[in-house]
């Protein structure tokens, strides 16, 4: 309905329209490249022997392709295991975080309530303190659950972690979307629930995405809990794993990068797959005038 | 139904939606959270099995400590630097990938500039301490450019390192800040762009009169926790430059770290966090107010 | 038959069962160390299964962790009650580990006269009694030497390695002098977690002048040899014969320059030599003992073996320690990880078939004084930080080397206090 109603262009504004797109993509072109340089440079280090990583001068493209890191890191099953067992946390968190995080940030944003301040306040305060400090206290907490080394006690870890960012930030998109949709929902007999899921998620769907994007890297990325909160090999993460690699006398350079490569391109996948849904959700939602 | 049963399930509806998550972060992070305080009154915690009660008298020896306010001041410039880093990055490259372009090319260009995000701090680290390196790349191609008549030492000079420090931080930080603000983009509604255009508007008055006014919610929460993690951000400055050259780039959470893990003086850390609970709680309040004005 | 015993009988059977050697329950030890990580052969699994095979009681869990972050798990899980039974160490957390009341003391189980090791025949510094007692034994050992590039040394004009500051200085300026971004030594002075540059580079150099920084467990770092030493070492950064960059330097980078072939020389454990020829089997590689300045001294470094003092299963853990440390043992420990034995009954076995570089360590270690001062240090850790950040100023050129000396004492003294 809106695209019928565009004005006829002019030859003169659709040649504008061209050299905008063009200087659109020359300036995404650039900064882009800008932007993944270093990730470009983590690529050649993990393709050249860690000699010539250190050599003069240092060159983007290796002189000659050295695969002995990749090699080494997609025949070891260790490192299977690790990719595997963080792919698993990383789902099961986002997974667990959005239905719970939505709920609650439904709550915040669609009523005003006896203690709800004090109830978000809390919800970020957990975020104040340097996890560094929070780590022994809250070992003790896992030990006594008897999640000390399981995967399990890492998901709820990373639960609460990204717990108050998608409650904050479910809250924050849910804002952005009028109440009268709500309501007209509402007089149509939708229950709470329903309107939440009928009507608000369909149109806060690119902010679940990037909810659930931020999720997933949270738990992707962490390390100093993975470590402490795990022992067997069996349980290790990506970024454990990649720790390992800086030893005492010397690092694997060539083999840490490979990992950490062939590590986030599923990753890059995922994240390829799910942003086609980061397009205006609420033509998708319908607009009720 | 009875007229007070109705209403007691009125009331109850949002604590209902908000129990799960509540339960969840109570359970697991209320004892921790309360024993971090506990800490900060303590001499010796960890250390010793029976630690002695001291009051404040930590609070006065870290308050009293020139290096707590030197790693203050740094962790400010730190913050503000890389939050505003983040921001403007991050939201200049979500509108550009919002463009009207082909959606292939724009899946390809989302994804490429979310990649700084993928990465775990270690790699990220090691990876620009090469870049960074007297010898290394960055400092190669500014010498062939002619910006540069001698290798600078990105990281060890101290009147660079926290320059060297915010760029790195920037460019892992910024991609939160795009996808979030990609995310709102597509919320608000098409109908005030299209009323904008018939005014007339150009893009940035469109930016300024529509965008932000619609995004402020999304803009407020992702600036308030980007504010609150930045603020106590560890591993990234831990591993990149230690807090080096000498204390140039200490900020509060390395210096809690220290405290702990270094020094292995828990109480001390533990002192140094509650101050970092301390400030961002204020942060906090005050956004809230703000939010409740704006409701 | 079973039927017709009453109850009390079969519960008197059941508990006389329980007390038979026999039927013992299988102890589990857990060995927390990070000397599987860096040995990418999986030689500690077959280690435990071959000591499993002798000694089916017990079963041994390998804990592996990454090297950074071994000594702050051994303190996090010490502090929540799931500590290991046999930790690995490094000397240097020995006075710091005592204060917490982390390690058990091993004098009673080393007084064991059925132990498969001699106690005189382990390295010595490891097991120097500290508060009267020792705390820990040595499964390797690794001396600090200087990794000699031949080929820069003969471009320079020179046709042996140094052997004395002089001849240190000299040739350090001269192979810096060759081309742009090569030079003479590394200094890894980076604060950089572990920020321990000045122990791989800057305390050998000091021990080879005679020099101490600690007196017993007090530091001593104030003296006129540390000063002589750091102005030896601002000197040849002066001389341009130091890689720039000192203080964003780690000792990661000053390995792999090394063995890229850019700088001269290499201050570091004698281990490195696996990796550099290893890595550059063209380079023209030999090591030598650290440049003296009168003394021929050592900082020796190894890995060391110690029993948690919660372990509940402290029986099964010696056990599993004097397995380590019996000479076969410890010579296939010593060979994986190209390092001399910590058990010295074992030299003769690892001297077999080992290379020229292992062979001259091993002249090193019996002919020159081992020196190993962090372990009576207190705060150990945070005093490198410290030396770290104070000769990074002094390389600056912000202070003079007596101002530097006196800046590490205050705050050493600081810390402790």
């Amino acid at each position: 309905m809106a695209d019928t109603a565009l004005p006829r262009t002019t030859v003169d504004e659709e040649r504008q329209r061209r050299w905008r797109q063009a200087s659109i993509y020359a300036l995404l072109a650039l900064v882009t490249f800008v932007m993944v340089f270093p990730v470009l440079w983590m690529i050649s280090v993990s393709l050249k022997p860690t000699t010539e990583t250190f050599s003069l001068p240092p060159r983007l493209i290796p002189e000659e392709f050295h695969w002995g890191g990749y090699a080494k890191v997609l025949t070891d099953p260790k490192f299977r295991t690790f990719l595997i067992n963080s792919y698993v946390v990383g789902l099961a968190v986002t997974f667990l975080s959005l239905i719970i995080g939505t709920l609650a940030a439904f709550g915040f944003s669609r009523y005003r309530f006896f203690g709800d301040r004090v109830a978000k306040l809390f919800v970020i305060t957990t975020q104040m303190v340097p996890t560094i400090t929070l780590l022994i206290p809250y070992f003790g907490v896992i030990v006594f659950l008897g999640l000390y080394d399981t995967l399990w006690g890492l998901v709820l870890t990373y639960l609460t972690f990204a717990l108050p960012y998608s409650i904050i930030m479910m809250n924050g998109y849910l804002d952005t979307i009028p109440k009268d949709f709500d309501e007209a929902a509402t007089i149509d007999g939708c229950t709470p629930l329903g309107v939440l899921v009928r009507v608000l998620l369909p149109v806060a769907l690119p902010g679940i995405i990037s909810t659930a994007v931020y999720t997933f890297l949270l738990a992707w990325n962490e390390f100093l809990f993975a470590l402490a909160l795990t022992r067997s090999m069996d349980m290790r993460t990506v970024p454990v794993g990649i720790s390992m690699m800086v030893g005492e006398f010397g690092l694997k350079w060539d083999e840490m990068m490979a990992f950490s490569v062939i590590g986030s391109l599923p990753v890059l996948i995922l994240f390829m797959l799910v942003q086609r849904f980061v397009v205006s959700g609420l033509a998708a939602g319908g607009v009720k005038g | 139904m009875t007229r007070p049963f109705r209403l007691l399930t009125a009331s109850g509806t949002p604590y209902l939606f908000l129990l799960p998550g509540l339960v969840i972060l109570g359970a697991l992070l209320s004892v921790p959270l309360y024993k971090v305080v506990e800490y900060s009154l303590y001499d010796n915690v960890i250390v010793e099995r029976n630690p002695t009660f001291v009051g404040l008298d930590n609070y006065r020896n870290i308050l009293g400590d020139p290096g707590y306010w030197s790693a203050g001041f740094n962790t400010i410039v730190f913050t503000v630097g890389s939050v505003v880093g983040h921001m403007i990055v991050g939201i200049g490259l979500a509108l550009l990938v919002n463009a009207d372009i082909h959606p292939r090319a724009r899946t390809f260009f989302r994804s490429m500039l979310v990649l700084p995000w993928i990465f775990t701090a270690v790699v990220v680290a090691l990876n620009w301490q090469l870049l960074l390196n007297p010898f290394g790349l960055i400092n190669y191609i500014l010498d062939w450019l002619g910006l540069i008549s001698e290798p600078l030492d990105w990281l060890g000079n101290p009147d660079l390192a926290m320059w060297s420090l915010l760029l790195i931080s920037t460019w892992r930080g910024y991609p939160f800040i795009m996808v979030s603000f990609l995310s709102g983009l597509q919320t608000v509604p098409r109908e005030l762009y299209e009323a904008a255009d018939i005014d007339g508007a150009g893009f940035w008055h469109k930016f300024w009169h529509v965008t932000l006014p619609q995004l402020k919610p999304v803009i407020f929460g992702v600036a308030l926790l980007d504010l609150i993690w930045t603020f106590q951000l560890f591993p990234l400055v831990w591993l990149t430059t230690g807090g080096g050259p000498g204390r140039a780039t200490e900020v509060l959470s390395t210096l809690t770290f220290r405290l702990a893990f270094v020094d292995f003086e828990f109480a001390q850390a533990a002192t140094v966090a509650v101050s970092i609970l301390i400030i961002s709680a204020a942060f906090t309040v005050l956004y809230l107010r703000n939010e409740a004005r704006r409701l | 038959m079973k039927r017709h015993l009453p109850k009390w009988a079969l519960a008197a059977a059941t508990s006389v069962a329980t007390l038979l050697p026999a039927s013992l329950p299988a102890a589990e030890i857990e060995w927390l160390q990070w000397f599987a990580a860096e040995d990418p052969t999986g030689f500690y699994d077959q280690l435990v299964e071959d000591f499993e095979a002798q000694h089916p009681d017990i079963t041994v869990k390998l804990v592996t962790q990454p090297f950074g972050k071994v000594r702050e798990s051994i303190v996090t899980d010490n502090a929540i009650g799931v500590g290991s039974d046999v930790l690995g160490l490094n000397m240097p957390w020995t006075t710091e580990f005592l204060d917490i009341g982390i390690l058990e003391p091993l004098d009673d189980y080393l007084a064991r006269d059925d132990n498969s090791f001699a106690t005189s025949d382990l390295v010595e510094a490891p097991i120097g009694k500290i508060d009267g007692k020792t705390w820990m034994v040595p499964l390797n050992a690794f001396p600090f030497v200087m990794h000699v590039n031949m080929d820069l040394v003969k471009r320079a004009g020179f046709d042996a390695p140094p052997t004395n500051w002089e001849e240190l200085s000299e040739q350090a300026a001269a192979i810096a002098a060759l081309e742009d971004g090569i030079s003479g030594l590394g200094l890894p002075f980076s604060s950089q977690p572990p920020s321990n540059g000045p122990i791989l580079t800057f305390l050998p150099l000091l021990y080879s002048n005679g020099g101490r920084i600690m007196d017993g467990t007090t530091p001593n770092f104030d003296n006129a040899k540390v000063v002589e030493t750091m102005e030896f070492i601002k000197t040849l950064n002066e001389a341009g014969a130091i890689a720039p960059g000192a203080a964003s330097r780690t000792g990661g980078v000053d390995l792999e320059e090394f063995i890229a072939g850019r700088t001269g020389f290499l201050i570091s454990p004698g281990v490195h030599s696996s990796a550099i020829t290893g890595r550059n089997p063209d380079m023209d590689y030999t090591l030598v003992r650290v440049p003296t300045n009168g003394t021929n001294a050592y900082r020796v470094h190894g890995w060391e073996i110690g029993i948690s003092a919660d372990s509940r299963n402290k029986e099964a853990a010696w056990t599993f320690v004097n397995y380590l440390l019996s000479p076969e043992v410890n010579a296939r420990v010593a060979k994986a990880s190209n390092a001399l034995p910590g058990n010295l009954a074992a030299l003769d076995a690892v001297r077999e078939g080992a290379d020229d570089t292992l062979i001259k360590q091993m002249d090193i270690l019996s002919g020159d004084t081992p020196v190993e001062e962090m372990r009576q240090s207190p705060k150990a850790v945070a005093s490198w930080s410290l030396m770290t950040e104070e000769l990074q100023s002094l390389l600056r050129g912000d202070q003079t080397a007596a101002e530097a000396a006196a800046a590490v004492q205050a705050r050493w003294m600081d810390q402790i206090k």
